[in-house]
């Protein structure tokens, strides 16, 4: 399982999100809130299998799956 | 008279200028004579030219006028006076406020500020800057040295004497958590149901080292803490982003944000297209610069992937030049800051540009190695023998940063990064900015200067831009 960040677009019903990814074997992050990025367009960090990208992003209202990459102290 | 200190200046169109202001030297009387004649029925009351000055002759109308100014070259090294003649003088005045408006409004006057200076040695620290060009500090490195020592090469005194310490301005500070008994935290965010709430750190935390160091240059700054880095990846980092943005839409603080870390590797695009290293467009990304465009200045460390001594967890595909300052902390809108030691001798793990999304990074330099929270008698004690990275040097940027918007509080995030490029000491052994150390080492006084001189142009009309007045 890797950490992912899904942007979908105002309107979609968080937990009609959470049911979508749910079928696919997709979770929300636990403590993870809606992230707004414009008018339009929110974003979420989820955990799931690389391989399930695909569907993710063909949940409609998704506009995209990033990574949700390590990062370290400097 | 309390009046300003000016200098005005005056279209001229003289010959011998060279030996009319020799007799003005010669005699106070004929220096008196001169500036009264060039003031004329401008002078008076309210105006009062300053004594043994006689007026300056200068020979080129702009910094930019090239030409005049190869002419008048030319002129002293030949016989033919070509060139020396005069485009205008200068008169030291010192003026009253009811006649400076006066003085603004005339056609053929030019007036300009006349700032007191210092001498740069005051209070000096001895370090050769000659020896240090293109050194490389690397492990074993040279011993840390005391907050004193940075706090004299950054030249915050200038600032402190007029009360710039930082107050009213609050540093975010995105890290692993700062402890609140030992460093000022006054707010901050946390994940619903984080173990971690602001201001829960352990005192050894690396964001207690963060905090400890934006306190060098502003000991009255205040903290919020958002950790996020006990779940260190992009996404609770654009949520600690957004809990700024939040906060600032709320009061107007934080007004900066220090942000000591970042990705070790540089995957490849092709197959990683959409990392944060990669993909502009990434949340993470997107979300920082809306961060910076609503007014919050964000400082990055540039990183510890430098070629010379890179840090143990960087990847070898994130180590030098072009592979080590990468994602949000390349972007252009942001301050990154690599870093040296007290020597102004670049650490051989700071990272190096040029940058993945901005060519031209990093900004600056800044200072690391020296003991802030870790380090004898130091709150940290010995866990780490002195505050460390560029981690440690970008929050000494950072307090440099909240000292500045204290005594200019309207300066935007794009100004004060340009100000503090602006005034930094070039060092590197070429001349300007440099892939090592941006464009020099951050000089708090001379930007405090810098940005003073500016207010005072502002004040008197003179429409500099980027003046800062809240």
């Amino acid at each position: 399982m890797g950490y992912w960040i899904v942007t979908y677009r105002r309107g979609l019903d968080l937990e009609e999100l959470r049911a979508c990814l749910a079928e696919i074997g997709a979770h929300l992050v636990e403590g993870a809130e809606p992230i707004p990025l414009s008018d339009q367009e929110l974003s979420i960090e989820i955990t799931t299998e690389r391989g399930a990208l695909d569907r993710i992003e063909a949940i409609d209202g998704v506009q995209g799956v990033f990574p949700s990459s390590d990062m370290s102290t400097f | 008279m309390a009046g300003l200190h000016v200098l005005l200046e005056m279209s001229s169109k003289e010959n011998d200028a060279f030996s009319r202001h020799a007799a003005g030297l010669e005699s106070a009387e004929e220096a008196q004579k001169q500036a009264t004649e060039m003031m004329g029925a401008v002078g008076g009351v309210g105006i009062e030219i300053e004594e043994d000055a006689p007026p300056i002759p200068m020979f080129a109308a702009t910094a930019e006028d090239d030409q005049a100014l190869s002419a008048f070259a030319l002129g002293l090294a030949g016989s033919t006076g070509r060139g020396k003649k005069t485009k205008s003088h200068v008169v030291q005045a010192e003026v009253s406020r009811t006649r400076m408006g006066e003085l603004l409004e005339a056609p053929d006057i030019q007036v300009w500020p006349s700032s007191p200076m210092a001498l740069l040695d005051e209070g000096a620290v001895a370090f050769d800057l000659a020896s240090s060009r293109g050194g490389v500090d690397c492990r074993p490195f040279r011993p840390g040295v005391d907050i004193a020592t940075i706090r004299e090469l950054l030249g915050v005194a200038a600032l402190w004497k007029e009360g710039a310490q930082g107050q009213n301005i609050v540093v975010g500070v995105l890290d692993e958590g700062i402890d609140g008994s030992t460093y000022p935290v006054i707010g901050g965010f946390a994940r619903p149901n984080s173990a971690r709430q602001p201001g829960s750190a352990p005192v050894t935390s690396h964001g207690s080292m963060c905090a400890a160091d934006i306190l060098v240059a502003a000991p009255a700054a205040r903290l919020y803490d958002y950790p996020f880095l006990g779940v260190p990846r992009s996404g609770p980092a654009l949520q600690m982003m957004q809990a700024a943005l939040n906060q600032f839409s709320q009061d107007g603080t934080p007004q900066i944000t220090n942000n000591s870390y970042g990705f070790t590797a540089g995957p490849s695009a092709i197959t990683d297209p959409r990392h944060e290293v990669n993909n502009f467009n990434h949340p993470y990304n997107r979300k920082v610069r809306e961060v910076v465009a609503a007014g919050i200045a964000c400082f990055f460390a540039a990183g510890n992937c430098g070629r010379d001594c890179p840090s143990g967890n960087c990847h070898p595909s994130g180590i030098g030049p072009g592979n080590s300052i990468s994602a949000a902390n390349s972007m252009e809108d942001v301050v990154t800051v690599a870093a040296v030691n007290s020597r102004h001798e670049r650490v051989g793990y700071s990272a190096q540009g040029p940058g993945i999304f901005h060519a031209q990074k990093p900004d600056l330099v800044s200072y690391t190695h020296f003991f802030g929270n870790f380090g004898p008698g130091r709150p940290g004690g010995t866990a780490q023998p002195y505050d460390n990275g560029t981690s440690a040097a970008t929050p000494v940027a950072a307090g440099v940063g909240a000292a500045l918007l204290s005594a200019f509080p309207g300066l935007s995030p794009a100004e004060l990064k340009e100000l503090l490029m602006r005034t930094a000491t070039d060092v590197g052994g070429s001349v300007g900015w440099d892939r090592d150390h941006g464009a020099g080492v951050i000089n708090a006084a001379a930007a405090y200067a810098q940005q003073r001189n500016a207010m005072i142009i502002s004040s008197y009309g003179g429409g500099a831009s980027g003046a800062g007045t809240a």
